[in-house]
């Protein structure tokens, strides 16, 4: 089921909702009637796709809680029952979303005819196994205690954020779910819920989804793109994915504060970022920590000596590994060691106390990521270079009606073609529109502070949750729910 | 509270009072509204427009031709010229063949002609080329054979969108500061008469994203083919006429150089009159004297395509295969 679907908003939600408030009216404190609600309702949410993977799901949580449970009570075994735990949740990863990848290249490089299966990928599972993962090796670690077995069904399936983050600790969330005030209604966390999911549906639906239409055409004809379209390809995309997944992940807050459960922040103004390494700690900062706290510091740990040099190469193995796990292509590959190079680049410079002027910096560090985004969604590597080679190649360069005359164009040997048309028009309108809400407005946690309760903030966000419900017949996935 | 209950309010009112705004402008004609008395809508609706024209007609046409916009500016006149047959342009923008189905259909049941041609667009046999939501909001919906093509969802209100606001919006405005333009179609189903144009022939609807060759519309052109033949109607099949930029633009593109050839496989496939105009002939038509833009030819040089179209030898642009 969709965030952004009349199915989900109109009616699972309100149900949901309904019913979690009205146990809490009935049950007593100590009853765990309103958890079981969440699981059973996050089930359905999760089988309402695709009822075959619900299976998957639950036998996933059934066997990661089986062997956590050894870990959490030092079994003498436990050092086998850890590894039986990462080999388990690898595996299950690796059948699915990575079997086809390797037999792939195993078939081209070695003349080689093993049989492909092309499975669907199932949804989550990139989320709900690396927050598994987590469990496992936190538990291995003696960092949780015992729990029983709702509690870690709903820890791993709890709705919000089953499918795409943001990945969240057992102990940040779950003991949210024991605190008896937590199980009423509470007037302030529903509205900062209203809030901060009615932006993110907006988000998605009014700016994702618009820019989609734009990237999406782009990418379909990147060989016949020029200067304006291949510029307006890949900020599209920028602005498509970032409005699509930090929209997403402020649904899930949202959605979080609606059953009074706060959901860890994973966007932060990413592209204020005056550095790669600044850019990781405000762009999927769940997914940042994540990386850091289970690849790259064990890494770096196994190395031989803690220097510069075994530091960078901790951070651009550590990059690859989080590129593959975005998708089993080699663009993801790319990606993941673009921006290994690019963190190597600034730790560097950072040693040599080299810095950049802050808008410099902040251009700089966009344009990279922009570039790398572009490698991102290209399913080939040359549709990530015709886009390259129109945005840099200045051919066939196209200006809004009026801007600048022909004339002067000849002037400084610029070809000159066409005029932009509306579509052309619109979308350049639409970029800058996403300059200034990314650079201009305050982002949806900094509004969510200080935002007020009284009767014009409630209309502006009812006037955005209507625009955005008239939009929902053209909604587009999430882009994240295909990693 | 007070918040929560205001929030819900307000998404009532807003909600309500863009529906209703909708409805009483009607953009697309669906209800037959028209609250404030507006001249024109800002959707053409040549589907429903041209039904009309053919319903209320007294003639007896012995020639249609049917395609989409690029097709509009087919002169009736130059086809009874050339085949003695009285004719009706039935072309509408931005159709498919299940549009073609409906429109046969229709024809059918009023009389039985004895020549149609059917323009078909390089876009038209894409699979991810939606049919026009026009089709099944017109009257024209009745006449598809098969009801099951428009999947209805829970929610499936053409005035609950962000493009019908955004045409309501465009209708009051061309109403009340802009120029009507309500009279496109004349007799016949003819197009109005144009301005010639100037400079360079324009670029347009060259990109064919996601091309995939459409089994389900290949059949139902198979179909037609079959139906017209049982009532003895004689057909002819045509590609759109395309400048030659476009057509360069569709051969750079080796994927869309494939779909191409496959699309014409399929054309010729159907074993009936075909006139391919996809040539590079058109080098020397390359000027806005012949195309209003990339993808729609001049009035003038339709009728060069028309004459053509009745030849069956020494073609001046196509090339025919005959059966």
């Amino acid at each position: 089921m969709l965030f952004s679907s009349y199915i989900f908003i109109l009616i699972f939600l309100p149900i949901v909702l309904t019913g979690f408030y009205s146990i809490s009216k009935i049950a007593n404190n100590t009853s765990n009637l309103h958890k079981a609600w969440l699981f059973i309702s996050s089930l359905f949410f999760y089988g309402y796709w695709n009822p075959i993977y619900l299976n998957l799901i639950i036998a996933s949580i059934i066997i990661n809680y089986f062997i956590s449970k050894p870990l959490i009570a030092k079994d003498q075994y436990a050092k086998y029952y850890f590894y039986l735990g990462l080999f388990f949740n690898i595996g299950l990863l690796g059948y699915f979303k990575y079997r086809d990848f390797f037999f792939e290249n195993i078939n081209a490089l070695f003349s080689s005819n093993y049989s492909l299966i092309h499975l669907a990928l199932p949804l989550g599972i990139s989320f709900f196994t690396l927050q598994q993962v987590a469990y496992i090796i936190d538990s291995y670690q003696g960092m949780t205690k015992k729990k029983n077995f709702l509690d870690y069904s709903l820890f791993v399936a709890f709705f919000p954020q089953l499918i795409a983050g943001p990945i969240v600790h057992y102990s940040e969330v779950m003991p949210q779910f024991e605190k008896a005030e937590n199980k009423f209604f509470n007037h302030k966390n529903v509205s900062t819920g209203i809030f901060i999911f009615v932006l993110g549906l907006s988000k998605k639906v009014l700016l994702a989804d618009t820019f989609s239409f734009w990237a999406n055409s782009g990418f379909n004809s990147s060989s016949e793109l020029h200067f304006f379209s291949g510029w307006a390809t890949s900020l599209s995309y920028t602005f498509q994915l970032y409005f699509d997944f930090s929209g997403y992940s402020d649904m899930a807050i949202g959605l979080g504060y609606l059953f009074n459960i706060k959901i860890p922040q994973n966007f932060n103004s990413p592209f204020h970022s005056r550095n790669v390494i600044e850019f990781w700690t405000r762009w999927h900062m769940t997914l940042s920590q994540f990386i850091t706290t289970y690849i790259f510091t064990p890494l770096i740990r196994s190395m031989p000596k803690f220097t510069h040099f075994y530091s960078m190469i901790s951070i651009f193995t550590t990059m690859l590994i989080a590129g593959l796990w975005h998708g089993a292509a080699w663009s993801f590959v790319i990606y993941g060691a673009l921006h290994g190079l690019a963190l190597i680049t600034n730790h560097t410079m950072k040693k040599y106390k080299f810095q950049l002027p802050r808008l410099l910096a902040i251009f700089f560090t966009f344009q990279f990521t922009n570039i790398v985004f572009t490698v991102f969604r290209a399913e080939k590597i040359t549709d990530a270079l015709n886009i390259f080679k129109a945005m840099f190649g200045f051919t066939y360069l196209k200006m809004p009606k009026g801007f600048i005359d022909k004339k002067t164009l000849i002037d400084w040997k610029i070809q000159v073609g066409q005029h932009m048309n509306n579509d052309e028009n619109l979308n350049l309108l639409f970029l800058i529109l996403g300059f200034i809400i990314v650079y201009k407005f305050k982002n949806t946690f900094e509004l969510s502070k200080n935002f007020k309760l009284n009767y014009k903030g409630s209309f502006i966000l009812a006037l955005l949750f209507t625009l955005s419900l008239f939009g929902l017949n053209r909604v587009t996935d999430f882009i994240y729910f295909n990693f | 509270m007070k918040f929560i209950i205001s929030f819900l309010l307000f998404s009532l009112i807003i909600t309500s009072s863009l529906v209703a705004l909708t409805c009483s402008v009607d953009p697309y004609e669906k209800l037959g509204v028209n609250l404030f008395g507006f001249k024109t809508k800002a959707v053409a609706q040549s589907r429903e427009i041209k039904f009309r024209m053919l319903e209320s007609s007294r003639n007896d046409y012995g020639a249609f031709i049917l395609g989409s916009s690029a097709a509009h500016r087919f002169n009736t006149e130059t086809i009874t010229k050339l085949t003695g047959l009285k004719a009706f342009n039935y072309a509408v923008q931005h159709s498919t063949p299940e549009d073609y189905q409906a429109m046969i259909n229709h024809i059918l049941q009023k009389n039985t002609p004895k020549l149609i041609y059917i323009q078909v667009g390089f876009n038209e046999l894409n699979k991810n080329f939606q049919t026009d939501n026009r089709l099944y909001n017109s009257s024209l919906a009745h006449y598809l054979n098969d009801t099951k093509v428009r999947e209805k969802t829970l929610f499936d209100f053409d005035y609950f969108t962000l493009a019908a606001i955004g045409d309501t919006f465009k209708v009051i405005w061309v109403n009340l500061f802009g120029k009507a333009a309500h009279n496109v179609y004349i007799k016949d189903g003819n197009y109005k008469k144009e301005k010639n144009l100037k400079g360079k022939v324009k670029l347009s609807q060259s990109s064919y994203p996601n091309y995939t060759i459409s089994e389900e519309r290949v059949l139902i052109l198979k179909l037609i083919v079959q139906k017209l033949k049982r009532k003895d109607i004689k057909v002819k099949f045509f590609t759109s006429v395309l400048s030659i930029e476009h057509l360069n633009k569709i051969k750079r593109n080796p994927h869309l150089t494939k779909m191409h050839e496959q699309f014409l496989h399929q054309l010729k496939g159907l074993k009936v009159q075909f006139y391919d105009f996809h040539s590079q002939k058109l080098e020397d038509y390359n000027s806005t004297k012949f195309f209003r833009d990339s993808a729609h030819i001049s009035k003038s040089f339709s009728d060069k395509i028309l004459e053509d179209l009745n030849r069956t030898q020494n073609l001046e642009i196509g090339s025919v295969f005959l059966p």
